[in-house]
C-alpha cells in the first residue's frame, strides 16, 4: 500500500515538473529594451500597451520597452555593471566609447541576414558612415530624419497686427520689432516686463548670428569647398556687436541662458517679441490650448531666416547638421544569445513591414485610424490619445514629412515652413576626434567665451585674442586639420 | 649588572599568548568589534586595490587585472595636468574649499555662541531646531529656493529691486556672483548642522569656572572670550583638521545642480570635469587617477594639520 502510494506521488511530482517545464518552454522571449525618458501617455501597465501587445502577438516576442529617466548617466551606470538592457538607444559618442569597450554586438554579419529589411525598405543611403566604429557597423539603420529642422522663430500675430507692424525679414528689423513689442505694453499690466526675445540657450542668438554667416559655437563648415570654422567667419565680430545691441537695449530675455523650461514658461505665457522655439514645444494642441487658457486672443507667426548681411551668401536660420542621419540610434547589447538576437531581428522585420511602420506612427488600422475613400488616413479619437508614445517604437526612423503631417495636422502649417527653412549646414557629427584630442575643453571655453562676449563681460575688440587663445592653448588648429582631413575623405570637402 | 623586568606578569610571555589572553578575557568587546571591523574591511580597505586601474586602461569587459597597463604608467596624469582647463578647475576648487572652510567653521561658532547665550531657552531650542532642518533638504531643492529667491526675471530679491527702480542683478549667472551664491546656499544649508557639535561641547564646559570668572568680575563677552572659546578650543581644532581633509572636495552634487554654462567659467571644479572626462566617456581609469591623487593629498594636509595642532596640543592623533 505505501510503495503504491509513494509511486502515486511521484508520478505526480512528475507529471507537474513537465507540465512546469513545457509552460516555460512556452513563455515568449524576452527582449529588454531602454528608451530615453517616459513619453506623455506612457501606459501605466503592459497590458495597456497596445504595441508591445501587437509585436507579441504577431512575432511572440515580448518586446518590453522601459524608459530611464536620467538617461546617459543610468545606461553608463547599468552598462558598467555589465548590466544593460538588450538594446538600448545611443548617439554616435557613446556607441564609440561603448564599442571600444567591446560592450556592443557588431552588426556587420548580419547585413544581408537580419538586418536586410531595413536595407530593402529603406535602401542602402541609409548605410551611412555613422553607423559604424573600426569599419564594424554597431547602429541599427534607420531612415532619415531631420532632427534639427524644428527651430523657428515665433512672433505673436495679433500683437503685430495690433501694432501695425510685419514679420521682420533683416537683422535691424527684427531690433525694431523686438524693441518695439518690449516698449508697448500690450498686456497692458502697466509694467516694463515684456521680453523683447528669447529662445533656449546661446543657440537661440544664432537667429541674429546666422545672418552674419557666423555661429555662436564651435561649429565646422564648408566655404568655398574648403572646411573651416564658423568661429573664423569674417561676420563673427559684427554678429557680436549687433548681438551685443540687442543686450544693451534689454530686449534679451535675463533667463535665456537658464533652464528650458523657463524659457518656454515665458514663450507660453505670450509676454514677449520673438521667441525662438521648437515648433513641438509650441504648436502641439495641448501647448496651444494652455497658451490660449493665459491670452486667449493669441495668435502665433513665425519668421525667419533674416536676410544675409554677407554679400553673395544665402539667407539661412537654425544649425543642421550635414548628415540627417545622426539622430540617436538602437545598438544591440554584446551579451546577448542567439536565440534572443533571432528575437530581436524578428522584430524589426515585423517594424518593416506597412503594418509595422503604420503602428509606430499612427496605431493600429480600425482602432486608431481609418483609411478614407481617396486613401488618406484620419485619426480616431482613440487614436489621438493611446498613440502619444508609439514614437518611441520608430526603431527605424521615419518619413518625416508624411509622419507631422498624420499626427500633428494643428501644426501642419509651422511644421511646413520649419521643414523649408534653408538652414546653416554644419559637419560637426561626421567628425570623430581622437580621445587624446581635449574635445570638451576646447567647446566649453568657446560657450564660456561667447557668453562672455554677448554678455559683456568681455568686449568684442578681444575677439582675435580670443581666437588665438583658441589656437596656443586649445590647439585648435590640430583640431581644423583632424575635420579637413576626415570631410575631405568623405567628399564633403576639397584639399 | 642584574636585569631587573619592569613588566608585570600579565602582561608577561609570547605575543601570541598576550594576544589570546587578551582575547579570552575581552571576548564580548572583541566579538561586538567584528561587524565593525568586517564592515571596514569590505568597504574601505579592500576596495583599496581597486585603485591599481589609475595606472591601467581599464575597459569593463576586461576587469581588473585583465585591462592593459596605461603606457607609460602616468598617462591619465598627464591627461589631467596637460588639459587646457586644469588651471581653472584646480583654482575654483581651491578657492571655493577655502571660502567653504571659513564658512563651515567660523560662522556655526559663532551661531552656537549666540544659542548658548540665549536665556529663554524654549526659544533657543526652537532656534536651533529650524537651523538645521535645511541640512536635509537635497541640493536640488535647494537650488530651487535658490532659484525662486535670486533669479533675474522672477526671483523675489530682484523683484524688490525692480520695484524700487533697481537694476537686476545676475546672481545665478554671472560669475561675479557664482561663487558667493555657492558658499551662501552651503552655509545657509549647514550653519545649523554645524553648531550642534559646537553647542554640544559648550555645553560641556565647567560651569564652575562661569562662576569663578563672575566673581573675578567678567561680564558675558569676557566670560566667552576667557571660558567657553579656551574651552571649545580642542573640538574647533578637531573640526578645522577634519574639514581640511575635505578641501579638495567641494560639493559635487551643488556644483552640479547649480553651474550652467555661463558661469563655468568661475564653478568648474575638479569633481564636474572628471564626471564629464572620466565617468560621462566610461574612462575609469582617469577618474581613479584623479580621485587617488586627490585623496593623497587629502592625507597629506589632514597630517601637517595634525602636526601643526599638535604645537597646541589639539593633535587628533
Amino acid at each position: 500500500m505505501f510503495k503504491r502510494t509513494l509511486s502515486l506521488i511521484l508520478c505526480a511530482v512528475l507529471a507537474l515538473c513537465c507540465l512546469a517545464a513545457s509552460a516555460a518552454a512556452e513563455a515568449p522571449i524576452e527582449i529588454t529594451v531602454a528608451m530615453n525618458g517616459t513619453p506623455t501617455g506612457w501606459p501605466a501597465s503592459e497590458d495597456e500597451n497596445f504595441i508591445q501587445q501587437q509585436i507579441l502577438e504577431k512575432t511572440g516576442v515580448r518586446f518590453v520597452m522601459s524608459p530611464l529617466d536620467n538617461y546617459a548617466q543610468t545606461l553608463n551606470l547599468l552598462v558598467a555593471n555589465d548590466d544593460a538592457p538588450d538594446m538600448f538607444i545611443v548617439n554616435a559618442d557613446t556607441m564609440r566609447t561603448y564599442a571600444a569597450q567591446d560592450m556592443l554586438l557588431d552588426l556587420t554579419p548580419y547585413k544581408e541576414t537580419g538586418l536586410k529589411c531595413i536595407f530593402d525598405k529603406f535602401g542602402d543611403s541609409v548605410d551611412t558612415p555613422y553607423l559604424y566604429y573600426n569599419d564594424r557597423m554597431y547602429m541599427i539603420p534607420t531612415n532619415d530624419y531631420q532632427d534639427n529642422a524644428y527651430y523657428t522663430m515665433y512672433f505673436r500675430q495679433d500683437w503685430a497686427d495690433k501694432l501695425n507692424l510685419q514679420a521682420p525679414t533683416t537683422v535691424e528689423g527684427l531690433f525694431e520689432f523686438c524693441s518695439a513689442i518690449a516698449a508697448a505694453d500690450l498686456d497692458q499690466n502697466g509694467q516694463k516686463d515684456t521680453i523683447g526675445f528669447t529662445g533656449y540657450g546661446l543657440q537661440a542668438l544664432d537667429a541674429i548670428a546666422n545672418a552674419y554667416d557666423a555661429g555662436l559655437g564651435n561649429y565646422v563648415i564648408v566655404r568655398d569647398n574648403k572646411v573651416t570654422s564658423s568661429l573664423l567667419q569674417p561676420g563673427m565680430k559684427d554678429a557680436l556687436t549687433m548681438i551685443r545691441k540687442f543686450f544693451e537695449a534689454g530686449l534679451v530675455d535675463p533667463d535665456i541662458l537658464g533652464a528650458k523650461s523657463e524659457i518656454k514658461a515665458h514663450t507660453l505665457s505670450g509676454n514677449f517679441g520673438v521667441s525662438v522655439m521648437k515648433w513641438s514645444d509650441i504648436s502641439k494642441a495641448a501647448y496651444l490650448t494652455q497658451a490660449h487658457e493665459i491670452n486667449p486672443d493669441l495668435v502665433y507667426g513665425w519668421c525667419g531666416p533674416m536676410a544675409s548681411e554677407i554679400e553673395g551668401a544665402e539667407s539661412v536660420y537654425g544649425i543642421l547638421d550635414y548628415n540627417r542621419n545622426t539622430r540617436d540610434k538602437y545598438v544591440i547589447n554584446a551579451n546577448v544569445s542567439e536565440e534572443k538576437l533571432e528575437a530581436i531581428f524578428k522584430v524589426l522585420q515585423y517594424l518593416c513591414t506597412d503594418e509595422g511602420s503604420m503602428m509606430v506612427y499612427v496605431g493600429l488600422e480600425g482602432d486608431h485610424w481609418q483609411r478614407n475613400a481617396d486613401n488618406s488616413i484620419t485619426m480616431t479619437e482613440r487614436g489621438k490619445t493611446e498613440t502619444l508614445y508609439a514614437y518611441k517604437y520608430q526603431i527605424l526612423g521615419r518619413e518625416e514629412a508624411a509622419y507631422l503631417a498624420l499626427k500633428f495636422p494643428e501644426a501642419a502649417d509651422v511644421v511646413a515652413y520649419c521643414l523649408n527653412t534653408p538652414r546653416y549646414i554644419i559637419y560637426n557629427k561626421s567628425v570623430e576626434i581622437p580621445a587624446d584630442f581635449y574635445l570638451s575643453d576646447l567647446e566649453n571655453y568657446v560657450n564660456m567665451q561667447l557668453i562672455a562676449f554677448v554678455k559683456g563681460e568681455r568686449p568684442v575688440a578681444e575677439y582675435d585674442q580670443f581666437i588665438d587663445e583658441l589656437y596656443k592653448t586649445y590647439d585648435f588648429q590640430r583640431y581644423l586639420d583632424i575635420c579637413a582631413e576626415q570631410l575631405v575623405a568623405l567628399g564633403y570637402a576639397a584639399k | 649588572m642584574m636585569h631587573v623586568s619592569t613588566v608585570s606578569p600579565a602582561l608577561r610571555g609570547s605575543l601570541r599568548d598576550r594576544i589570546l589572553r587578551a582575547l579570552r578575557r575581552y571576548w564580548p568587546l572583541y566579538l561586538m568589534a567584528i561587524p565593525g571591523m568586517l564592515y571596514f574591511i569590505i568597504y574601505k580597505i579592500v576596495p583599496i586595490f581597486g585603485a591599481v586601474i589609475a595606472f591601467k586602461n581599464f575597459t569593463i569587459k576586461k576587469g581588473i587585472w585583465g585591462s592593459p597597463w596605461a603606457q607609460p604608467w602616468y598617462q591619465h596624469y598627464k591627461y589631467f595636468f596637460r588639459s587646457p582647463s586644469n588651471v581653472r578647475i584646480i583654482t575654483n576648487t581651491i578657492t571655493l574649499s577655502l571660502g567653504k572652510l571659513v564658512v563651515g567653521l567660523l560662522p556655526p561658532l559663532i551661531f552656537a555662541l549666540a544659542i548658548s547665550e540665549c536665556r529663554n531657552k524654549y526659544v533657543a531650542r526652537a532656534i536651533q531646531t529650524v537651523s538645521y532642518l535645511p541640512h536635509f533638504l537635497s541640493w536640488a531643492v535647494v537650488y530651487g529656493i535658490c532659484l525662486t529667491m535670486l533669479s533675474e526675471s522672477t526671483g523675489v530679491i530682484n523683484g524688490l529691486i525692480k520695484s524700487f527702480g533697481g537694476k537686476t542683478i545676475p546672481f545665478l549667472t554671472s560669475n561675479k556672483y557664482f561663487r558667493g551664491v555657492l558658499i551662501g546656499s552651503d552655509l545657509w544649508k549647514n550653519l545649523g548642522w554645524g553648531a550642534i557639535t559646537y553647542i554640544a561641547a559648550i555645553m560641556g564646559v565647567d560651569t564652575t569656572l562661569y562662576e569663578a570668572a563672575t566673581v573675578d568680575g567678567c561680564g558675558r563677552l569676557r566670560q566667552i572670550i576667557h571660558v567657553t572659546l579656551p574651552g571649545i578650543r580642542k573640538i574647533f581644532v578637531v573640526l578645522m583638521i577634519m574639514n581640511v581633509g575635505k578641501i579638495l572636495n567641494v560639493s559635487f552634487t551643488q556644483v552640479n545642480v547649480m553651474m550652467n554654462d555661463s558661469v563655468r567659467q568661475s564653478g568648474e571644479i575638479i569633481d564636474t570635469w572628471i564626471y564629464t572626462e572620466g565617468l560621462g566617456k566610461l574612462n575609469y581609469s582617469l577618474s581613479t587617477a584623479v580621485g587617488l591623487l586627490k585623496s593623497v593629498i587629502s592625507f597629506m594636509l589632514v597630517f601637517a594639520t595634525n602636526r601643526l595642532a599638535r604645537k597646541w596640543e589639539c593633535a587628533i592623533w
